[in-house]
């Protein structure tokens, strides 16, 4: 098994109107959790039915599991399980009879472990899918993506709609299949969820791969907000035009401002004062995208 | 794994294709019940022969009184078709382009399956259907005849069958073939229905309309109604021609298929 499970160069799929995927360089290797990330209609569906040749890329090359993407090979299906981002199954199937007919398609019906992620999932085979919720029915897209344990996992959005519970159990279940060496390519526009499990992540733009790297990494470099309590009220100006600061609003013996860089100036500031307390909130993904388009509007 | 999609569609058609099958036994039934009484009536076969000559060959209305010309004039020549036909399009365009609409043939095609082997088992699974349809057609209407002493010969009848059903299989396989071709369903039935107006059209004008006669070859009804195969020395030919033309259709629609994007 070739270590590298995904690899494009230059893969792009550009539409006449308005961009697709700009020309994509990304490598996944065997046996991690990629987290794909970004706000809706960055293009991380788009990348990812191309991979799976639903739609023909417009330049560029990619190989999964060491298949070109142009040829849509039927045998790599076989080793690929597959969420969509938009599920559409047939209202009236049961669980069951979906889990049965992937089974037989891909020529390998394990039942029992199939039972056995249903369980996990709390999802009852026996009810038609028309009359499954949404969290139901992303239960069995799920079921029908594991149920084979393919050597890779593609899923677009996994935990969407999903109970916290369930989605904890769904990302248990990937770990699983991690420690088996198998991989997991899974997009998100959660910054908490792939925060949890994937091993690097990549961040998607307007159709362009901003960045690839470690989570702790990508956190790190995300703005968060980060608030000061002194003992006595400060002036606003000490702190209004250091370098890796914005945002900066002071309400009596409170700083409150948004560290986007180092902290290092901050930090030097802080020690002119008595600092009672210090606390700096996560990074809400969501806020960082924005800040990125606000810096393009600058630059425009 | 085609076998395994032809059986998983005709399934998934089932119900719906046998309530069509229902409809039109009860059509037949209820044609063959009023037969008694048009057979013995005198004032039909009159106001048959004072219509004009033009019109009763226009309208099939020739021979109302026969057997043979019953089952022409009220099924075969103009409603058993068209219902079988509209049957067959809104079928064809759920084949590929309907279901690619709603999203279901995605999850189907990350299976190992091809777009071949799909485009395969569809075809397939539309044949069945009109061939479930096309013996219903047959067993009521053979059955319905006889109830009533009505004397149908079963070889002009079985022609007479597949001759409608392979009309409904043209057009049904045409919306098939655009709409896998292109992933649109409206433009699949469109073009379609468009087809079979324009060649019903011209299949009933050109008795009249001299220009119109060097173009009924091009339209599919020509070969399935174009004369009754209940007078005459029937003529199989038109229902294999119009079996080689769905398959022919779909044929072409496949390569577009195999490489555009899912839409």
């Amino acid at each position: 098994m070739p270590e590298h499970v995904i690899v494009t160069r230059g893969l792009a799929k550009l539409y006449p109107r308005g961009v697709g995927l700009r020309p994509l360089d990304l490598t996944v290797e065997r046996g991690e959790i990629f987290g794909f990330l970004g706000p809706n209609g960055a293009g991380k569906t788009t990348t990812i039915r191309t991979l799976l040749g639903f739609l023909r890329p417009t330049a560029g090359e990619g190989e999964v599991l060491g298949v070109d993407v142009r040829t849509r090979a039927r045998d790599l299906r076989a080793r690929v399980g597959y969420l969509p981002g938009e599920l559409h199954l047939d209202p009236d199937r049961t669980g069951a009879e979906l889990s049965d007919l992937v089974g037989r398609l891909r020529g390998h019906l394990d039942r029992a472990y199939a039972h056995e992620l249903a369980a996990r999932l709390g999802l009852d085979l026996t009810r038609r899918v028309g009359t499954l919720s949404k969290g139901n029915k992303q239960k069995v897209g799920l079921l029908l993506a594991l149920q084979g344990r393919p050597d890779l996992l593609i899923l677009d959005e996994p935990t969407d709609g999903l109970d916290p519970l369930v989605q904890e159990e769904v990302l248990t279940i990937l770990r699983e299949a991690r420690a088996e060496g198998r991989t997991v390519f899974l997009s998100s526009h959660v910054l908490a969820e792939v925060d949890r499990i994937a091993d690097r992540v990549g961040i998607i733009r307007a159709g362009e791969l901003v960045t690839v790297s470690g989570v702790a990494e990508v956190k790190a470099r995300l703005p968060h907000r980060v608030e000061v309590r002194f003992a006595q009220p400060v002036p606003e100006a000490a702190f209004a035009r250091l370098s890796g600061v914005r945002d900066v609003r002071v309400r009596g013996d409170t700083l409150s401002c948004v560290l986007d860089g180092g902290a290092d100036a901050l930090v030097k500031a802080l020690a002119a004062h008595t600092v009672l307390d210090l606390r700096g909130s996560e990074p809400d993904l969501e806020q960082a995208f924005l800040s990125y388009y606000q810096e393009d509007h600058h630059v425009a | 794994m085609w076998p395994e999609l032809l059986r998983e569609q005709v399934r998934r058609d089932l119900r719906g294709t046998l309530w069509w099958a229902f409809g039109l036994a009860l059509y037949a039934a209820v044609t063959w019940a009023f037969y008694p009484t048009i057979r013995s009536s005198p004032d039909i076969a009159g106001f048959v022969d004072r219509l004009p000559a033009a019109l009763r060959a226009a309208f099939g209305v020739e021979d109302f009184i026969s057997p043979g010309g019953y089952a022409w004039a009220r099924m075969f020549s103009l409603l058993l078709p068209l219902t079988l036909i509209i049957y067959a399009v809104r079928a064809g365009t759920r084949a590929v382009a309907g279901d690619e609409q709603d999203g279901r043939l995605e999850l189907l095609l990350a299976q190992p399956v091809t777009r071949t082997e799909l485009l395969l088992g569809r075809t397939l699974a539309l044949g069945a259907n009109l061939a479930l349809l096309g013996l219903t057609v047959f067993l009521s209407t053979a059955i319905g005849a006889r109830l009533v002493d009505a004397d149908l010969p079963l070889g002009r009848l079985a022609l007479a069958t597949l001759a409608v059903t392979g009309l409904a299989w043209t057009l049904g396989a045409l919306a098939l073939a655009v709409g896998s071709a292109t992933g649109r369903p409206g433009l699949a039935s469109g073009v379609a229905a468009g087809v079979t107006l324009a060649s019903y059209l011209d299949h009933s004008l050109s008795p009249q309309v001299e220009a119109l006669r060097a173009l009924r070859g091009v339209s599919p009804f020509w070969y399935a109604i174009g004369e009754s195969p209940f007078r005459g020395t029937p003529h199989p030919t038109g229902a294999l021609v119009l079996l080689a033309a769905g398959a022919v259709l779909v044929l072409l629609g496949a390569p577009r298929f195999v490489r555009r994007d899912l839409r």
